[in-house]
């Protein structure tokens, strides 16, 4: 999973990135409010931790910013020393998933984390076999059978395939790929993500007669989309 | 400025200088000629020139001296009037022709009786009266006859007064002598019986040559008393009785050789000589002196329209010599033409007309110098070294203004030479006297002389020919635009050059190269075809089917309008859009592209059951694209594939390699291309093919065209030989 992490105290973003890493979780941490909204426009994170206050946009500003701008809005874990009632149900109105005050132990934070990325991705990640269509991903195996034909993939064509159906119609940013099954956030890989994507889609044959097409988002990423027939004729004709 | 008016002004004014100088020289040489102004001059020449050429003396004259030796034999003087009366009857016996006694005989003696009586014997004995000046009561003379008796004896009063001139000099007679204006005039001494021809023009002395000095015969008075002449030497001859010795009688100088002064005798034997012998010198009337004194000079003033002033100098030497030579030859010919008006003429009308019209000349380029710096703004610099004279310093800054002009000249020619567009400059008959670069570069070198009307005509297409011709007749104004051959268009403006005074001096050609506004223009008339046509065109049909009547609205075929629009519109925003964009390139994979594009189209292929195939050969090839516009190029050309291959039929994609190239080569079954689109199918809104019931629009076509450039590719169209269209993309590799 990937999780930005915003927080003005430097300290404060340390401990919770040693949660975050500690929980085997990709970390993107920010200094402030600005530098976060623009990164969620760009990007895509699987969960966002908040501090309430900071330069430039107070966590509960770029909690209803989200909610009104991004098309998706990944979930939110709002972090603050305050504790009054009133700004707790503040946070959670404007749109947060979950609200942790400080000081908290990091055994608390890492549950609180794995209970919002649970309720949110479905928890279908961890299943064994999984079943889109006419695709068959053995996740053990790291096997792709596609109308009962089994197709050769590597391994990270697999992950990468997996990737994609798990978040299937959901826009992934180019880093969040990347990060996602090559543990990197350099992007000296840019081509071999399209390369991936390229032999993804034809080995798979994603295409509409198969009912999924892989999408492009140009200066974003990439997105997996179900062809639903009978939509699609409403929509062309 | 106007310099040709200011050179008409040069004119006139030299023409008023020219007047001003001939009238005042004329004047001048008419009051020398009537004033006798330069008579001491002429006289010199005169004098001297007769030196030259003496008369000869009549060998008939016989002077009979009362020199020294008389003097010294006879006693002082004076002599008894016995002693002449002596001498008489001694000349009575040798018979003389005449006898004239220069003596003046006046007081009465007792000896008068018996010279009066020798003088009848002699018979032709003549003796002068004196005229004293001025005379009594109010007279301008008195007479002093001689003594009664001589009186009688000689018969007839006469005169010998001598004509001296100023200088006092003696060169001519006056042959007869009036008193008063109310006498008759009385003969001179030497006439004789010889009556002066014309009066009163006797009256004015007549110049006449002169014999050398004791030229005539002469004998001793005391000699012919004593009987020691012989009568041979008498008999016939014309005898003058007069005072040699010196310091006795009247003496004068006289134009002979040995100069010195000549005694009054012998004067009158001189003029005695003249009259018979014919040895007078004429001079013109006044009026003839005038023309010959007048025609010189003007000779010279007429020479200055005609001559450069190098050569007038010459001239005026040639005609001075002339005017001397032909005095002096004039003389030979006993004629006396003063010199002196003339070349006082000549002398004063070239440096007069030399001084008007150097001032003319120089008020003129002072006026011109200054209106020039007043209404041409040239700053002629300074005024010279103060040192220098005025003349200096104006042709210093004259000097200054040529360059000035050369500058613009100069500038003008640069201006000309850096106009983007071709200029041609012509005169009045037409012919090109000037171009420019631009102009030799669009109707090739040597156009210098050619006729600019004529070359015009020959570059434009036959159809605009005579308008132009028409145009360039009578520009007013206005201009043309024509086609050339070369299918370039232009517009030709045609500017009269005046002179500042109005009057038409040529033409200037100037063209602009419009082919390009034009291009738009046309392009802009296709584009309104398109929006009047092809945009509305579905939207009439949509209408028309809302308005069927009965039944269900045909939503599939609203549908396919509206889209079509919706396409065309895209691609003209898209078209426009990116001609105004930089290109910026990122590494794209074509055949993952080349799939998207066909998976856009797949719920329209769907519909007709279009197949499309993507086939990769190109193993993830990448090219440098812009990821927007080379999609939707893709779009276009599978787009159009699918809209022109039957139902059912099948579109191949093709993404191969070749030759460091990725080529994506779209197939479709259909029914290929007409033969007459084919070369336009990439133009702009190029017409539909034909033979299908799809109507397409050429927009989309001319985008990936564009698209092709773009990213430094190309797009070629063929029909296959196995049937229907090939469209064939051609990118560069991304390195």
């Amino acid at each position: 999973m990937r999780i930005a992490i915003a927080d003005d105290d430097g300290t404060s973003l340390n401990f919770l990135e040693n949660v975050v890493i500690g929980m085997g979780h990709i970390c993107a941490k920010f200094n402030d409010g600005e530098r976060l909204s623009a990164a969620l426009l760009r990007d895509t994170f699987d969960l966002v931790m908040l501090d309430w206050n900071m330069p430039g946009k107070t966590g509960l500003q770029v909690v209803q910013w989200m909610q009104t701008t991004l098309e998706a809005p990944p979930p939110v874990i709002m972090l603050t020393a305050r504790t009054a009632k009133r700004d707790i149900t503040d946070a959670l109105n404007a749109g947060a998933d979950d609200y942790i005050c400080k000081p908290e132990e990091d055994g608390v934070i890492a549950a609180r984390i794995a209970a919002v990325l649970r309720r949110t991705s479905g928890g279908a990640s961890t299943d064994k076999i999984a079943e889109y269509g006419g695709y068959r991903l053995d996740r053990m195996a790291q096997t792709i059978r596609h109308q009962g034909a089994e197709v050769v993939l590597t391994a990270k064509e697999f992950e990468l395939a997996d990737l994609l159906f798990r978040n299937r119609d959901r826009t992934l940013s180019r880093a969040y790929i990347m990060e996602t099954i090559w543990r990197t956030s350099a992007d000296l890989a840019t081509r071999t993500l399209d390369m991936h994507i390229s032999r993804v889609r034809s080995k798979l044959s994603l295409k509409p007669e198969n009912g999924y097409r892989i999408f492009t988002v140009f200066g974003y990423g990439y997105r997996l989309e179900t062809i639903d027939p009978a939509k699609d004729q409403a929509a062309t004709e | 400025m106007n310099s040709r008016s200011g050179a008409a002004g040069l004119r006139r004014r030299f023409r008023i200088e020219w007047i001003w100088v001939a009238a005042l020289a004329s004047a001048i040489i008419a009051a020398v000629v009537l004033g006798h102004w330069t008579q001491p001059a002429d006289d010199l020449l005169y004098d001297a020139a007769m030196r030259i050429a003496p008369a000869e003396a009549d060998p008939d004259i016989l002077i009979i001296a009362i020199d020294e030796p008389s003097l010294a034999t006879l006693g002082r003087w004076p002599w008894p009037r016995s002693l002449h009366a002596a001498l008489l009857e001694r000349l009575a016996l040798a018979r003389p022709e005449s006898v004239t006694i220069d003596m003046l005989l006046s007081e009465p003696t007792p000896d008068d009786s018996a010279l009066a009586a020798a003088m009848l014997r002699l018979d032709r004995v003549f003796i002068p009266a004196q005229f004293v000046q001025p005379g009594r009561n109010g007279q301008a003379y008195d007479r002093i006859d001689p003594a009664p008796a001589l009186l009688r004896a000689a018969g007839s009063v006469r005169h010998a007064n001598t004509a001296i001139d100023r200088d006092g000099t003696v060169r001519s007679a006056a042959l007869c002598f009036a008193q008063d204006k109310t006498t008759p005039p009385y003969p001179h001494l030497m006439t004789q019986e010889r009556r002066p021809a014309r009066w009163p023009s006797c009256q004015q002395p007549a110049r006449l040559r002169f014999a050398a000095q004791e030229s005539f015969a002469t004998v001793s008075y005391s000699s012919v008393l004593r009987g020691e002449v012989p009568d041979a030497l008498i008999t016939g001859r014309r005898v003058l009785i007069g005072m040699t010795a010196q310091g006795l009688g009247d003496r004068y100088p006289v134009p002979v050789s040995d100069g010195g002064n000549m005694p009054g005798v012998e004067i009158n034997a001189n003029i005695a000589n003249a009259l018979t012998g014919r040895h007078w010198v004429r001079q013109p009337e006044t009026s003839a002196a005038l023309l010959l004194a007048l025609a010189p000079a003007w000779l010279l003033l007429l020479s200055f329209w005609r001559i450069r002033p190098r050569s007038v100098n010459l001239l005026v030497v040639a005609m001075a010599v002339t005017v001397l030579a032909g005095s002096i030859i004039a003389l030979a010919f006993n004629l006396w033409i003063a010199p002196g008006p003339a070349l006082l003429g000549l002398a004063l009308v070239y440096p007069l007309w030399g001084w008007r019209r150097l001032q003319a000349a120089s008020d003129y380029m002072a006026g011109e110098l200054a209106s020039l710096e007043r209404e041409e703004a040239l700053p002629l610099g300074g005024a010279g070294p103060a040192d220098s004279d005025h003349v200096t310093r104006q042709a210093g800054q004259l000097a200054d203004a040529i360059d000035q002009l050369r500058d613009l000249k100069r500038f003008v020619g640069d201006t000309l030479a850096g106009l983007p567009d071709p200029a041609l400059v012509s005169d009045m008959a037409g012919r090109i006297v000037l171009t420019n670069a631009a102009a030799d570069g669009a109707f090739g070198k040597s156009l210098i002389g050619q006729d600019a009307a004529s070359l015009l005509a020959s570059i434009t297409v036959p159809l605009g020919t005579e308008p132009l011709r028409a145009y360039l007749a009578n520009p007013g104004g206005r201009h043309i635009e024509f086609e050339a051959h070369d299918r370039r268009h232009f517009v030709l403006r045609r500017a009269a050059i005046a002179s500042a005074d109005g009057s038409l001096r040529g033409h200037i050609d100037y063209l602009t190269d419009i082919t390009e506004i034009a291009e738009a223009r046309a392009e802009r008339e296709r584009m309104l075809q398109l929006l009047s046509h092809d945009m509305r065109a579905p939207q009439a049909a949509i209408l028309a089917l809302i308005g069927q009547q009965g039944g269900e609205i045909d939503r599939v075929r609203i549908a396919r309008h509206a889209r079509h629009t919706l396409t065309l519109a895209d691609n003209f925003v898209d078209l426009a859009r990116m001609q105004e964009r930089p290109f910026d390139p990122e590494p794209v994979i074509a055949a993952d592209l080349a799939s998207e594009a066909a998976d856009s189209l797949w719920p329209i292929a769907q519909q007709r059951g279009v197949q499309v195939l993507v086939v990769d050969d190109s193993d993830c090839a990448f090219v440098a694209a812009e990821r927007e516009s080379l999609f939707r190029a893709c779009v276009n050309l599978i787009d159009n594939a699918v809209k022109y291959s039957p139902d059912l039929g099948r579109v191949t994609v093709h993404v191969d390699l070749a030759e460091g190239a990725v080529q994506i080569a779209v197939r479709d079954d259909g029914q290929g291309i007409a033969a007459d689109i084919l070369p336009r199918l990439f133009e702009r809104f190029a017409s539909a093919r034909t033979g299908t019931t799809v109507k397409g629009i050429g927009l989309g076509l001319n985008y990936v065209a564009a698209v092709a450039a773009r990213h430094g590719g190309s797009i070629t169209a063929r029909n296959r030989p196995e049937g229907g269209a090939e469209f064939l993309l051609t990118l560069p590799l991304d390195e």
